[in-house]
């Protein structure tokens, strides 16, 4: 018969406690943790911490992924605005060509296109200039 | 890096760390870690000599029982082994979610 504490017969039913295991958990986990590029030998006989690590990267990966999705997104969406005059006969615009540059991703990437661009219109603009003054010279020549 | 404790003794350098496999391998031999405190006589070698199988799987059982003999602070030691024993379970646990919680419980 169980005693309680001071050796009295305990009318309560004894205290079961619950064992705890780790290896089923740990097996549950492993496709987890191979599914975010983790090896099975380095989940099972390397550091620990290394899940830690793999776990951040995938969250990492995951998110770049998105932005990824979203920025194919936004060229389909782009290309789809240039080109509606085909698509629409009483359209007055004309289709515009595809874009020039790609879409900048940073402020950084964004100036170094404003820059790309402005250098192309300079040179549009010398490329007119010299073609008018060449022109100009030819009929003068006749002259 | 996940904790270790190393030291040397007699000339040879000792690394005791503990993988989800030695994890698997204790268990399947009968260590249980929540019995530690209610079996500490049985539990505590099994936890020390478990923490041997990862970097130094030959060693012997008397040589690791007197290793442990000469070990000073077994209550520290006895402690971080069981930190590192429950590493290899925190560390598949993610919060890292939490950081944004505007509930979140600071202890």
């Amino acid at each position: 018969m169980v005693e309680d504490e001071f050796g009295n017969p305990s009318t309560t039913e004894p205290v079961v406690r619950q064992k705890v295991l780790f290896t089923e958990l740990l097996e549950q986990q492993c496709p987890i943790y191979m599914a975010m590029g983790m090896t099975y030998d380095e989940y099972w006989n390397d550091d620990v911490e290394k899940a830690v690590y793999y776990r951040r990267s995938f969250k990492l990966k995951k998110k770049q992924k998105n932005h990824w999705l979203w920025l194919q997104g936004a060229y389909v969406y782009r290309i789809l605005q240039n080109i509606y005059p085909l698509y629409n006969a009483w359209a007055q615009a004309q289709p515009e060509p595809y874009l020039d540059f790609p879409i900048p991703l940073d402020a950084q990437e964004e100036k170094e296109t404003e820059n790309e661009r402005m250098k192309r219109q300079m040179m549009e603009i010398q490329d007119y200039m010299e073609r008018q003054m060449a022109s100009q010279q030819k009929g003068e020549d006749k002259q | 890096m996940a904790q270790k404790i190393e030291f040397d003794y007699e000339n040879e350098h000792y690394v005791l760390e503990f993988s989800r496999n030695v994890i698997k391998q204790m268990e399947a031999s009968g260590f249980i870690v929540s019995e530690l405190d209610i079996k500490p006589m049985i539990r505590i070698p099994q936890l020390f000599e478990g923490s041997f199988i990862m970097h130094h799987k030959r060693e012997r059982k008397e040589k690791i029982n007197e290793i442990y003999s000469h070990i000073t602070k077994k209550d520290e030691l006895i402690q971080k082994l069981t930190e590192m024993y429950y590493e290899a379970m925190t560390s598949l646990i993610d919060d890292e979610g939490i950081e944004n919680d505007p509930k979140k419980i600071e202890w």
